[in-house]
């Protein structure tokens, strides 16, 4: 039987030889070397043309978990983008979508956004559902003086007056601020003393959990205790228990899909009768599924309010293209986004760079799908937030569908 | 004292499903010597089949147990021709192998992904109900007592396959020496073939168990094969015990830790143990015996 020493040594029949793998060794070097200087040499050269089609760029997850918010938002740019082209385009160039799967890694949206404002040229650019990637990605879009108009993703320091990337991004999702002080408004009027707060430990449950601690101490509302548990957890009686034991009235979840329909199954497990509040990202089919007759009663804000006849229209379109889904909300982000971008260009005349960014600053009372009956959207040199007043509304959970619990929640 | 029952409870039931893929790691590694990363794909096969039968097509549970079993044996088999077999050929080094499941693991996320969706699905338990009382405040769910009492069936019929069949002594052969079992006039090939298949069945019954508790999900895979790798290291590879009292060990570290000392870092814990462990044992509780 042949030694490990032996094996190593020998030249296999159908393998490569010595000098063989070294020159594909060599081969991927300078490949490696080559794409990387690319990324380094080309920067600057990113003027966008003024002919052609007007290229505009999306960078979200199109694969893994957070596709199921990705993907949806992607489809609804597909019918924004159809719908203008089919007006004749903005100047009379038409528009065209390029979008790129960052796979929730900010690493790859980086590499992603070099690839639109390098060799895609855009002229604009819609962000994703992920913060992390678009904490990552809209240093890149700053360097280019392209703007990004974050669709999705909701972490505050994203749209940050402080950071020179400020210039570029705008935001059309309400702030997780803004989200969380909707639901804080809605504890304080329910009267909650003893506010459990379970969280998952990636940055979407931290940096929320530190954003509840701050509107919670400024609105005055106790938290009896907060717990935390990993991504997919298999087991949460440990941290359901210690809510549980510390007397709390209301439980508060910071957590996506599985792991919050098995946050509200273990609530059910041990028979306790809680009110239970969300987070946005529970708007999700897959989460209605998991959680069954557990999330029956459940409460969390969204940006959409189906009883708006705009979102109704939207919902009409969507249906007639793709089928009929259980929730339009990240598709009619999407759309929204590409229409915002659109107005912006119209404005600047299919201008990028400064001529857009003030465009974009120049949107006033701008009639919009989202937020509540007669929310509009408004951006100035000093405001990227599309989600500024009369935005939010609050879902319920019942027999398997959100349902509206509350059109206009009281906003202070 | 009910609290402890619940932990105790909510311990063992992590520790099963990490234990359910130790116990696939171990078949494998213990006739072949390959650690197979694509365990933890095999499960979300399992998982996502299970969506497909039980919850898609709405088959009957007996029908649907049995299908789901047979498609994640058969995509052990397919490792094993597809992948193993051509690679061993070309005399290609183990750890070229072990990386090539790495790689099979991946192409399982990606074809589930695109033929079932790339979202998080619902799996009916096998026997649905409301939590059974245990005595006390202990209520559990049927799914958690399902998942606890077949992983432990499971892992005590390898036990009896490996050690009291003629069947399980031939893997184990091969597992010490294979040019000898050759000799001897083992048909290794085939062996080997019943053995990828057998861990790639447990790890279809694991799915079928884990995916009513955790969802299913094409993502799922990776990480619950990094923990069930974490259980056979502790355990040890050297039976079908070592995984899953690998596995329960750091279930219950990480119910207790959580509860007693802090949930955000209840995860560094149980690895502190694994850290521990390869410092003064590195070959785990039950390490395997010697071989070539």
């Amino acid at each position: 039987m042949p030694t490990k020493q032996e094996s190593i040594s020998e030249v296999k029949p159908g393998g490569l030889s010595m000098k063989k793998s070294l020159k594909v060794l060599w081969l991927i070097m300078m490949v490696l070397i080559i794409s990387m200087s690319s990324v380094v040499f080309s920067q600057g050269t990113s003027e966008a043309s003024t002919t052609g089609p007007l290229k505009i760029g999306y960078i979200g997850a199109l694969s893994g978990n957070s596709a199921t918010m990705g993907e949806p938002a992607r489809l609804g740019m597909v019918i924004a983008f159809e719908e203008m082209n089919a007006k004749g385009g903005i100047n009379g160039r038409p528009v065209e979508l390029i979008a790129l799967d960052d796979e929730a890694n900010p690493a790859k949206s980086v590499t992603q956004a070099n690839k639109l404002v390098q060799q895609d040229k855009v002229v604009a650019a819609i962000g994703g559902p992920n913060s992390g990637t678009a904490l990552a990605n809209r240093q890149v879009f700053f360097e280019a003086n392209i703007p990004e108009l974050v669709s999705i993703s909701t972490m505050d320091d994203i749209i940050n007056p402080d950071h020179p990337s400020f210039k570029t991004t705008f935001r059309l999702s309400a702030s997780e601020s803004y989200l969380i002080k909707t639901l804080a408004n809605h504890m304080l009027q329910k009267g909650y003393k003893k506010v459990g707060i379970i969280a998952d430990t990636s940055a979407y449950g931290q940096t929320a959990t530190k954003t509840i601690q701050k509107w919670f101490a400024e609105f005055g509302i106790p938290i009896s205790k907060i717990v935390n548990h990993e991504v997919s957890a298999s087991d949460l009686t440990s941290q359901i228990l210690q809510l549980k034991n510390a007397g709390s009235d209301a439980v508060f979840i910071y957590n996506l899909g599985p792991d919050a329909a098995l946050t509200l199954k273990t609530i059910k497990q041990f028979g306790w009768d809680v009110p239970v509040v969300g987070a946005r990202g529970l708007n999700m089919q897959s989460f209605i599924d998991l959680a069954g007759s557990f999330g029956d009663g459940i409460i969390i804000p969204s940006d959409i309010n189906m009883n708006k006849p705009a979102i109704k229209e939207f919902k009409e379109k969507y249906d007639a293209k793709y089928g009929p889904t259980s929730n339009y909300l990240f598709s009619a982000m999407g759309y929204e986004s590409a229409k915002i971008l659109f107005e912006a260009l119209r404005i600047s005349k299919g201008k990028g760079g400064d001529d857009l960014i003030n465009a974009l600053e120049g949107i006033k009372n701008h009639p919009t799908i989202l937020g509540q009956q007669d929310a509009t959207i408004t951006f100035s040199a000093k405001n990227h937030e599309a989600a500024q007043a009369k935005w939010n509304v609050l879902l319920e959970l019942k027999n398997g569908e959100f349902v509206i619990y509350d059109e206009f929640p009281f906003e202070r | 004292m009910n609290d402890i029952a619940l932990l105790i409870i909510a311990g063992l039931s992590s520790g099963s499903i990490y234990g359910i893929i130790a116990l696939a790691f171990t078949l494998i590694y213990n006739s072949t010597k390959i650690v197979n990363f694509a365990q933890g794909s095999l499960l979300m096969s399992g998982a996502m089949f299970s969506y497909y039968f039980l919850e898609y097509k709405q088959m009957p549970v007996v029908l649907a147990v049995v299908l789901v079993i047979v498609a994640t044996s058969l995509l052990g088999l397919l490792l094993k021709t597809l992948i193993v077999d051509p690679l061993h050929k070309k005399k290609a080094e183990l750890f070229n192998i072990i990386i090539a499941t790495l790689a099979v693991s991946i192409v399982l996320e990606q074809l589930f992904s695109i033929f079932m969706g790339k979202r998080q699905f619902r799996v009916p338990s096998l026997i649905e109900g409301d939590p059974i009382k245990l005595g006390g405040n202990v209520m559990v769910f049927p799914e958690t007592i399902i998942l606890i009492v077949v992983t432990a069936f499971c892992v005590f019929c390898f036990w009896f396959l490996l050690n009291k069949t003629a069947l399980g002594r031939a893997i184990q052969a091969i597992g010490f020496n294979r040019e000898a079992a050759k000799l001897a006039g083992l048909k290794t090939s085939k062996l080997i073939a019943i053995t990828f298949m057998l861990s790639a069945a447990i790890s279809g019954i694991g799915g079928l168990i884990v995916s009513p508790i955790m969802g299913a999900s094409p993502y799922m895979g990776v990480a619950l094969g990094v923990k069930g790798f974490a259980a056979c290291i502790l355990g040890g590879m050297g039976n079908p015990f070592a995984g899953f009292v690998g596995g329960v060990i750091i279930g219950l570290a990480e119910s207790f830790s959580s509860f007693y000392i802090s949930s955000t870092y209840s995860p560094v814990f149980s690895y502190l143990i694994l850290l521990v462990m390869l410092i003064v044992k590195p070959s785990g509780l039950w390490p395997e015996k010697g071989g070539d």
